[in-house]
């Protein structure tokens, strides 16, 4: 709660100004290969940097579609926390950099089957 | 009015937050309690071989799956000295976890959200096996 109420508050505050708005057509199209609004690389930024409750902040904002809702958890569920994550794998003495890239190239490919598959699936 | 519908989505958001930390924590504290990890283990160990993954590697890798990678931290660097896991094994145990852990407490939280909970399990499962296998095979012996 910690973190979620600090950013749902000032989310909530920023949609009431353009700053919301410019950000997500800046980023529209490259959410656009996701299926998902322009919005939602707020949720997908927060996500991977802070952690899943900063995203859990901001989801409710975003209206999404059920269809939509699931990408994005499975992008983030996958790629989320990178910076205190990323240091966990430091510590075990594993190859930190490259299980860094693979979580976002994965959560990158579920955003795009997802997406082509959205047009398949009666949800 | 705007004020009404900050403070109605925050307490929604909330009261929802509470109840499935609640949950969530019950469930782990049962799973410790009852020692749900080692019990699980004997059954665990030979049905993962095909990743590459030694019997050792169970332990750990339950951990993470269930208690997650920044909270299980602590017990997984703990059993993997104490397994005496190589560098492949925990490359392994790491490339899962990477794909797929916290099984309880993130898939709560998206839960909570409205998510599906059959999308926010299956698939993950599924592509984490799939990427460990792909992880084990391309991987050059060095």
């Amino acid at each position: 709660m910690k973190i979620i109420l600090p950013v749902y508050s000032l989310i909530f505050f920023l949609s009431y100004t353009p700053a919301i708005k410019f950000l997500a057509d800046l980023l529209k199209p490259a959410m656009k290969i996701f299926g998902l609004p322009g919005e939602c690389a707020l949720a997908l930024i927060l996500g991977n940097f802070i952690n899943l409750y900063a995203a859990i902040g901001v989801i409710p904002l975003l209206n999404l579609t059920p269809w939509q809702m699931t990408t994005l958890a499975l992008m983030l569920l996958t790629s989320h926390s990178q910076i205190m994550e990323t240091s966990v794998y430091f510590k075990l003495k594993t190859n930190a950099l490259f299980l860094l890239l693979l979580r976002l190239s994965v959560a990158l490919l579920i955003g795009l089957t997802l997406s082509a598959l959205s047009g398949l699936i009666k949800w | 009015m705007v004020v009404q519908r900050y403070l109605l989505g925050l307490l929604n958001l909330g009261w929802k937050i509470f109840a499935i930390l609640f949950v969530i924590f019950l469930i782990l504290e049962l799973v410790e309690r009852f020692g749900l990890l080692t019990k699980g283990y004997k059954k665990i160990a030979p049905r993962i071989r095909f990743l590459g993954l030694s019997e050792e590697a169970v332990a750990p890798l339950l951990a993470g799956i269930f208690f997650g990678i920044i909270y299980g931290a602590g017990v997984i660097a703990d059993l993997i000295k104490k397994q005496g896991l190589d560098k492949k094994q925990v490359l392994l145990v790491s490339v899962f976890l990477g794909m797929c852990h916290a099984i309880v407490e993130d898939t709560g939280l998206f839960l909570v959200l409205g998510a599906n909970i059959f999308w926010l399990t299956i698939p993950r499962l599924i592509i984490a096996l799939g990427v460990t296998f792909l992880t084990n095979k391309l991987r050059k012996d060095r």
